[in-house]
């Protein structure tokens, strides 16, 4: 029997890409559940719930090519308040989440938006997440709000129920798509006509007609 | 017994900011997270029988896709990872506070080789525990955070 040591295979047999996810958003929006499948059994907190998980590898095909995602879990992380620029270096997606049953949470998305500002790269692809759309007894965030604030942005929006399973892979694959769109089909991007206004020097100038 | 409480409260500690980078992302680790496995665990010497054959080739490559025993996620494709014999303690299920004694490993040295897995968080700074990336309900193997080598427990998964 072979020993420890030698190469298992060839690294680029197994994938074609590699994208890396965060998910950021308040405590509580159900992040963590997100990257969960549900069945019955794992409503029950299990061990591994206790230690917690701090990243995951799921392979996705997109377009016939074989896409490994490495998706960060922030939960635990929130209570530092803001994530630091070293959280978001090597991220080429961010998922922003807010629960639709939680108002503030959904207040809080403009925050974690100047907080990728001000540490993501600009080129960073963002996609805004209502999740637990299926209490839709305890809505207090409609859709038309999330999609209005997507586009505010100029950002993808989905509602999401990590419980019944609504959404959750069509996110994940519209945000890989997008990446795999702007870093591999069309990895020279033209450089920008005008650069962008530096909105972190004054900021009253974040301030947009909203609310 | 020296601790009366076997039932170890998770402690609440400041958080060490000290960063670190993980496969070319920099992170900011939340506090380590104790191992639950402690001198208080019953370590159970587990007899274990060696896969079968056609589980791999006579390099000791997999043949088959490794799954979730429990839930049936898909973990490795063939190919991706070799048999060792390797002695590494598990948790069981639950917080029954024993653990097994397992040496059938399938070994991985780079994480990106996994179809789906999850990592918990540091423990003791010096390992992570893996996970099914669908229902995480057990450990099924162990990830070394200095050596970045990843094994799967035989005794923990399933062939197809």
């Amino acid at each position: 029997m072979a020993t420890p040591g030698a190469p298992a295979s060839n690294k680029s047999a197994a994938y074609d890409y590699l994208i890396k996810l965060l998910l950021i958003g308040d405590s509580g929006v159900g992040k963590s559940c997100l990257l969960l499948r549900f069945s019955e059994d794992s409503f029950t907190p299990s061990f591994i719930t206790t230690i917690g998980i701090d990243f995951k590898i799921r392979t996705i095909e997109l377009e016939g090519k074989r896409i490994k995602l490495q998706i960060w879990d922030t939960a635990g992380q929130e209570r530092f308040r803001t994530i630091t620029t070293a959280y978001y270096r090597g991220a080429m997606g961010i998922l922003l989440v807010y629960d639709v049953t939680d108002e503030k949470s959904f207040g809080n998305i403009r925050n974690w938006i100047r907080n990728i500002e001000q540490h993501a790269t600009d080129s960073v692809n963002k996609m805004l997440i209502g999740n637990k759309c299926d209490m839709a007894e305890k809505k207090v965030v409609d859709s038309a709000r999330g999609k209005s604030l997507a586009d505010e942005y100029g950002i993808k929006f989905l509602e999401t129920s990590a419980k019944n399973s609504i959404n959750v892979e069509e996110a994940f694959i519209s945000l890989a798509k997008d990446i795999k769109k702007r870093m591999i089909d069309t990895p020279n991007e033209p450089p920008q006509l005008h650069s962008k206004p530096d909105l972190t020097q004054n900021p009253n100038n974040k301030k947009r007609g909203c609310c | 017994m020296e601790n009366d409480n076997n039932n170890q409260q998770p402690q609440e500690e400041e958080p060490q900011l000290i960063e670190r980078e993980i496969e070319g992302v920099t992170v900011l680790p939340p506090p380590f997270i104790q191992d639950p496995i402690t001198n208080e665990t019953t370590i159970i010497q587990k007899e274990e029988a060696e896969p079968a054959k056609e589980t791999r080739n006579e390099e000791g490559f997999l043949l088959k896709t490794i799954h979730c025993r429990l839930c049936d996620c898909k973990i490795l494709t063939p190919k991706n990872a070799k048999l060792v014999e390797k002695q590494i303690t598990l948790i069981n299920k639950k917080q029954s506070n024993t653990a097994e004694d397992l040496k059938y490993m399938w070994f991985l040295p780079d994480m990106f080789q996994f179809e789906n897995i999850a990592f918990t968080k540091d423990v003791n700074s010096t390992h992570k525990y893996l996970s099914c990336a669908e229902c995480e309900q057990e450990v099924i193997g162990i990830h070394y955070i200095g050596s970045k080598e990843n094994y799967v427990a035989h005794d923990r998964i399933i062939y197809k």
